[in-house]
C-alpha cells in the first residue's frame, strides 16, 4: 500500500506499524532527535509499535533546525 | 536575576538561532549576547540524511534553555502537533506559540492562537504566545493560563522597532503580573532599550543580529542596550513635559533682567 512519507509517495507492506517503517527505512540513522506525526497528529515514541499505518496515511518526520 | 516561567535567569536577552552565516558564527553570537534562552525550530526531513545532527550537537554544547517555536503553523491543530513533537525532541515543555494568520505581515491569527494556547496549557506546556499588541487578546491568553506574553513590536524581520509604543505600554500597565517579552520587529539596540524602559521583562530577536554586518558585535550591542533599558526602568524615568524648563537655575544669573541703557 502507499503512504506519504514527508510528502513523498512511499510503498510499505500492509499492516505495517510505525516502528517497523522507521527502523526499516532509516535503520541506525533513526535517532532520538526525530519526532513523528501521522495525519497531522503527534505520535509519541512509545506508541510507534502500536500505530498501524493505513493506505494514504501522511507520515511527517521532523528534526531540529535553527529558528527565530 | 529574574524568573522566566520557573527558570532563574541573569540575561533578559532571548535570541533566535536562525539566519547566521555559519554554526560557528551562531555560537560566537550566543556567547557575546550572554543569552540564556535560545529559540529553535523543527523541519520536515528524513533522518537518513543525518539532518540536524550538526545543529543538535552545537546546541547541546551551549547549555542554554531552549525555546522551540511552532513557526509555519497556520492552525491550532498544526501548532499543537508541532509543539508536541518539539517537546519530545527538545525535552522541554516551553513552547513559543506561533500561529500565523497573514503571509504578508506574518501577523498572528488571534482566533487560532487562543485555541492552540488553551489546548497546550491543558497538555502541560509553558506557552509563550507570539501575539499582537492587542490588550483584549492578551487578556484572553492570560485567562486561559499563559503566564508570559510575547507581543510583536512590528512585523517579523522588518526591523521597524516599536510601531505602537502606546499599545505596548497599555499591555504593561494592565497586565502587571504577566511576564512581557517583545518578540519580533526590533532592528536597533536603541529599540530594545525602549522596550525595557517601558517595563518589558525582556526581548526576543534574531534578524537584527543575524543580518548585521558584524553579528557578534551587534549581539554585544543588544546585550548592553537591554541592560541599559532595564536599569533606566528601575531608575524611574523623569516625567515628560510640554514646555522647556532650564536645568540651570536662573536665580542670581549674571545680568539677568539687567536693564540696558539703550532700551526705551
Amino acid at each position: 500500500m502507499m503512504i506519504l512519507l514527508n510528502s513523498q509517495p512511499t510503498a510499505i507492506p500492509e499492516n505495517c506499524d510505525l516502528l517497523t517503517l522507521l527502523e526499516a527505512t532509516f535503520s541506525a540513522c533513526f535517532s532520538t532527535f526525530c519526532a513523528v506525526a501521522v495525519n497531522r497528529r503527534f505520535v509519541a515514541r512509545a506508541r510507534y509499535s502500536q500505530t498501524t499505518l493505513r493506505e494514504n496515511d501522511q507520515v511527517d518526520i521532523v528534526v531540529p533546525m535553527q529558528g527565530g | 536575576m529574574w524568573t522566566l516561567a520557573d527558570r532563574l535567569l541573569s540575561s533578559r536577552f532571548l535570541l533566535g538561532t536562525a539566519q547566521y552565516p555559519s554554526l560557528k558564527v551562531m555560537q560566537e553570537v550566543i556567547q557575546a549576547s550572554q543569552a540564556q534562552v535560545l529559540t529553535v525550530s523543527l523541519k520536515r526531513q528524513c533522518p537518513r540524511e543525518n539532518a540536524g545532527a550538526d545543529f543538535w550537537s552545537a546546541l547541546q554544547k551551549l547549555n542554554c534553555q531552549l525555546l522551540p517555536n511552532t513557526a509555519g503553523c497556520r492552525s491550532a491543530e498544526e501548532a499543537v502537533a508541532t509543539a508536541e513533537m518539539a517537546r519530545e525532541i527538545f525535552q522541554t515543555s516551553w513552547i513559543k506559540l506561533e500561529v500565523i494568520g497573514d503571509d504578508y505581515s506574518l501577523q498572528p491569527d488571534p482566533f487560532e492562537l487562543l485555541k492552540a494556547a488553551e489546548a497546550l496549557v491543558q497538555k502541560g506546556f509553558e506557552v509563550f504566545p507570539y501575539t499582537t499588541d492587542d490588550f483584549v487578546l492578551g487578556q484572553r491568553l492570560v485567562d486561559c493560563g499563559c503566564r508570559i506574553l510575547m507581543p510583536w513590536a512590528s512585523p517579523i524581520g522588518s526591523g521597524k522597532g516599536l510601531l505602537n509604543p502606546y499599545a505596548l505600554a497599555v499591555l504593561r500597565d494592565r497586565l502587571p503580573e504577566v511576564t512581557l517579552i517583545i518578540d519580533a520587529g526590533l532592528g536597533k539596540p536603541s529599540q530594545a532599550t525602549q522596550a525595557l524602559e517601558l517595563g518589558y521583562d525582556g526581548v526576543l530577536l534574531n534578524s537584527a543580529v543575524a543580518l548585521a554586518e558584524k553579528p557578534v558585535l551587534m549581539a554585544a550591542a543588544f546585550r548592553d542596550a537591554i541592560i541599559a533599558g532595564r536599569a533606566a526602568f528601575k531608575a524611574g524615568l523623569m516625567l515628560e513635559r510640554n514646555t522647556a524648563c532650564p536645568s540651570t537655575s536662573l536665580i542670581d544669573t549674571p545680568f539677568w533682567r539687567q536693564e540696558r541703557s539703550d532700551e526705551p
